[in-house]
């Protein structure tokens, strides 16, 4: 019997010494495991890149703020570009924050948004809704969505939200470069010189301070990351960069699926979680909105689902100039984007707003986007490339066609002066606002437009192609 | 759903996780049910013609252990193959054979054959038919009882990391094993993980790499020649047998996390001094399958030398034909049975060529001698085509000594860097095959040393998986080559 005891407790005493071997042996491997994998990250993942910088920054600044989220502006970077929320804090009070990093779609901002809602008492989501990522971006398992995503991914702390995200997000073909950053830049695994600039700038004090500063040559600051989530930035939109690269087609399908299941599973959520939750657009320069066909699609489509969750959308591409007059480019950064100008003078309006009932607040609005260019004065914004069928792939050539709010009242001159030849002109004053030059051509289109009948009033664009 | 994929990494530790937290009695259910998934993820109707040959075999097999009477049991027998191979036959060679009978009556000037003729071939159909087979005559002999347990006898046909590309299990090495009750082994787990790990090099770092000049250089014939064509051929060996040896390394890990051996495919075949030598080393389950079910049964070498030539010749050309439906797989099958016939014509001469039989020098040069016939024959095996191959040798034979210098095979779709990493890796196996030809193997090598050894050598093969690799949302995800057979 004691040798029957004996020989039980040496058994389970070598079970328990391999057991311990085993565990200790795959822990350590593990271990040896992320920590090559974190060197590798160290070394190949991209920190030149603003956007991926913004991210980090953004995530990290979110970990270290102390105080309660009390409003929580979400969507995508034109929270960051357009809303300031240290405006916003002196104009009610609270603890205002900015979150979206570049691209961020509905996906994302759904499981930032209970990130978010985990650690802070939440009173109120104001959702961002740009209309391309909802539409012409709004395939959310495209290459473009997924890279953005991993923005997120790579800085958030890991989590059962974080791996739900990651599991809903990717397809099992992008687990191992989702896992694994560094597998996503195996092309610059033998480029000494990117590896060289990466480190250079890992080691640098701002980027382990999390700080991104651009000044001038005076040492004024061009474009800085806040903490609380706001890009302060003085770039400014120029004539010359008024031309936008898509006509964008979504008359038929305001906003995809994927666009409308996350909208629907954020509102959801926050009626679960007794969050409030206003909808919101940022404005846009007004070429973006003549390059689309039928923006008021979008409008009605965003009012149908916020009518259903019974929540309020604000559509600020239809304010009435005469509450908020932002359409020069002085205001813009680039054509999505405002710029820090034209995000003091919006933030405020946007408080405007959102501090009165519906009812007082939507004096403040046309309509319908129809209505209010039919309340505009004839003007012309810029040109746009149409979309692919209207460019003639067998000759080369790309097709533009000039950005007018009130096209059919206009008439146009178009100039071309291809780089290092003379001008030519392609068209004296004439309805037709089409024109096409070889797509591999560039050079300076100069557009006057004038109202017709009307002579002596001309408004002239130099516009780069 | 392939090895080198993402659901396969999801999937295979799914399997193995609820296959250790099952009764023992249920395990092989379990697996079962893993292999057929495993099977529809391809294309889940061809399910149906698994499970048919399964039944048909199994059901045979029954019969054909009640029946007594010989020539009852050479009918059964004979029934029972017909119709797999049909069922083979039909899927396999369908296209081919109106493909041929077509060009025959267009070449009599008779009206063509107008049968539709897009049949895709069932993944394994080749594999498994083969394995069945296999089995059937094993019963029919009298070498084993017929398998009573269908659901058993199903995993045996069906188990998924061998299914789809071998090595072809006799019954007496699988179905056996999967009686014995498999508990719970660290071992059988380390090696089967530096088994796949060494499995996925070869596939992702090796094959997949030199692919890629390959397919450069047989996709366009008329801009290459010379040098950059022997190369691409060169690659083609190295790759066809990483593709393949990589398979199997992984089928071979994959079970051992079940505690199941399966047979070693390749045993260092580029090592070998004669073609015969080739063969003992290559693809030694299929091999060994033509020996014992048509090389013997067609007189083997019991009828004389001539009888005995022509059975290596058949056997040789069948394997051809088995490989693919094309004349050029059955030229390159025909070939390599030719090299072995003329070797045996040709023993004497070349015994008077070395003084030393067993001297370095004389290794090398059959080595060598062999490697340079087994490429030729490859020619045949890539081209796919009579004609492309003839192309491609007619561009091989072209005199382009400049390309040899002028870093013309960096723009074969490898950079500098990743052909030194190809070539190294080539190195690294080289040395590995060459340690297993003399009976050492490296897996056992790596388990044997210290804990932190092992801890370097598995998370570096890992990472220069990851980092050399082709795999991933850039790359489409290579099949292996061997599927389509």
């Amino acid at each position: 019997m004691t040798q029957v005891s004996l020989f039980i407790s040496n058994f389970k005493a070598l079970l328990h010494k391999k057991i311990v071997k085993t565990i200790g042996y795959l822990a350590l491997m593990v271990f040896v495991i992320l920590f090559v994998a974190n060197c590798l990250n160290y070394i190949y993942t991209d920190a030149e890149d603003s956007f991926n910088q913004w991210s980090r920054i953004l995530w990290h600044n979110y970990y270290s703020y102390k105080d309660n989220i009390d409003c929580l502006y979400i969507g995508s970077s034109h929270i960051y570009e357009d809303i300031d929320p240290y405006i916003l804090d002196e104009l009610n009070g609270k603890n205002n924050f900015d979150f979206a990093t570049p691209g961020q779609r509905l996906n994302a901002s759904y499981y930032i948004l209970k990130e978010i809602d985990k650690k802070h008492d939440l009173e109120h989501v104001y959702l961002e809704l740009y209309y391309d990522l909802s539409t012409r971006r709004g395939d959310f398992s495209s290459r473009d969505s997924m890279i953005d995503n991993w923005r997120n991914i790579d800085e958030m702390k890991f989590s059962l939200n974080k791996l739900r995200y990651i599991f809903d997000v990717y397809e099992p073909e992008y687990y191992l470069d989702t896992f694994f950053p560094f597998i996503r830049y195996k092309s610059m695994l033998f480029d000494n010189e990117y590896v060289d600039r990466q480190v250079r700038i890992k080691r640098s004090e701002d980027y382990r301070k999390y700080r991104y500063r651009i000044t001038d040559d005076a040492g004024n600051t061009i474009i800085e990351f806040t903490d609380k989530g706001y890009d302060y930035t003085t770039e400014k939109l120029t004539d010359g960069d008024l031309l936008y690269q898509y006509e964008l087609k979504i008359k038929e399908q305001p906003i995809t699926p994927d666009a409308e299941k996350y909208l629907r599973k954020i509102l959801e959520y926050c009626r679960e979680n007794n969050i409030a939750i206003t909808l919101f657009s940022s404005p846009v320069y007004e070429l973006h909105l003549l390059a689309t066909d039928d923006y008021d699609a979008y409008i009605d489509k965003i009012n149908s689902i916020a009518w259903e969750y019974d929540v309020e959308y604000y559509d600020f591409n239809i304010c009435r100039e005469e509450y908020m007059d932002i359409q020069s480019v002085d205001n813009f950064k680039d054509v999505q984007h405002l710029n820090t100008e034209g995000a003091t003078v919006f933030t405020d309006v946007f408080w405007k707003v959102m501090s009165q009932p519906y009812e007082e607040s939507s004096r403040y609005f046309y309509a319908s986007y129809a209505d209010k260019r039919q309340s505009m004065e004839p003007c012309i914004y810029g040109i746009y490339r149409t979309d692919p069928e209207r460019t003639d792939r067998e000759t080369d050539t790309a097709a533009y066609r000039v950005a007018s709010n009130r096209p059919q009242d206009m008439e146009y001159r178009i100039l071309l002066t291809p780089a290092g030849e003379d001008t030519e002109m392609y068209q004296d004053f004439s309805p037709n606002t089409y024109f096409s030059v070889p797509d591999s051509e560039h050079g300076i289109c100069t557009i006057v437009a004038k109202v017709t009948g009307q002579s002596d009033k001309v408004q002239t664009l130099e516009i780069n192609y | 759903m392939i090895f080198n994929s993402t659901q396969f990494i999801i999937f295979f530790p799914i399997v193995v996780l609820v296959y250790y937290t099952l009764p023992n009695k249920v395990r092989y259910i379990w697996l079962l049910a893993a292999s057929y998934y495993f099977y529809m993820s391809w294309n889940p109707i061809y399910i149906l013609l698994l499970f048919s040959c399964t039944v048909i075999t199994y059901a045979a097999g029954l019969i054909l252990e009640k029946l007594q009477n010989i020539n009852s049991r050479k009918l059964c027998l004979a029934a029972c193959l017909m119709i797999n191979l049909c069922i083979l036959g039909f899927f396999k060679y369908f296209n081919f054979a109106v493909i041929n009978i077509n060009r025959i009556l267009s070449a009599v000037h008779i009206g063509q054959v107008t049968w539709e003729h897009n049949i895709i071939l069932p993944v394994g159909i080749s594999f498994y038919t083969l394995q069945a087979l296999g089995y059937l005559i094993d019963v029919y002999r009298g070498d084993i009882y017929a398998e009573k347990n269908f659901f058993r006898y199903a995993l045996f046909i069906s188990f998924f990391p061998q299914l789809v590309a071998g090595p072809i299990e006799r019954s007496k090495n699988l179905l056996v094993q999967l009686y014995t009750a498999k508990k719970f082994d660290w071992e059988n787990f380390r090696r089967g993980f530096v088994l796949m790990l060494w499995g996925f090099f070869l596939k992702v770092v090796i094959a997949d790499r030199a692919a890629v000049i390959v397919n450069t250089v047989y996709g366009n014939p008329d801009e290459y020649k010379g040098f950059l064509v022997m190369a691409a051929t060169f690659f083609f060996a190295i790759q066809i047998y990483c593709d393949f040896y990589g398979y199997s390394v992984i089928a071979r890990g994959a079970a051992y996390f079940f505690g199941i051996k399966l047979t070693d495919n390749f045993n260092a075949p580029y090592f070998s001094q004669s073609v015969k030598e080739f063969w003992r080393r290559w693809h030694i389950s299929l091999s060994g399958w033509f020996r014992d079910y048509l090389y013997i049964p067609l007189g083997g070498n019991r009828k004389g030398a001539l009888r005995r030539r022509i059975n290596l010749l058949i056997v040789f050309t069948v394997s051809g034909l088995w490989h693919g439906a094309s004349m050029a797989f059955v030229v390159w099958g025909f070939l390599n049975g030719a090299y072995q016939i003329a070797g045996e014509f040709i023993r004497e001469l070349r015994s008077t060529l070395y003084t030393y039989k067993d001297s370095f020098g004389a290794r090398l040069t059959k080595r060598l001698a062999t490697f340079v016939l087994v490429c030729i024959a490859w020619v045949f095996f890539r081209a796919g085509q009579l004609s492309s191959a003839v192309d491609m040798f007619r561009s091989m034979v072209q005199f382009d000594l400049i390309s040899m210098f002028n870093g013309a095979i960096y723009g074969l779709g490898v950079s500098k860097e990743y052909l030194n990493v190809l070539l190294t890796a080539i190195f690294v196996l080289g040395y590995i095959d060459f340690q297993k030809y003399k009976g050492t193997d490296a897996v056992s090598a790596v388990l044997k040393q210290k804990w932190y050894l092992r801890i370097v050598i598995e998370t570096g093969l890992l990472f220069t998986i990851l980092l050399f690799g082709c795999y991933g949302v850039e790359y489409d995800t290579s099949e292996f080559i061997y599927f389509q057979f």
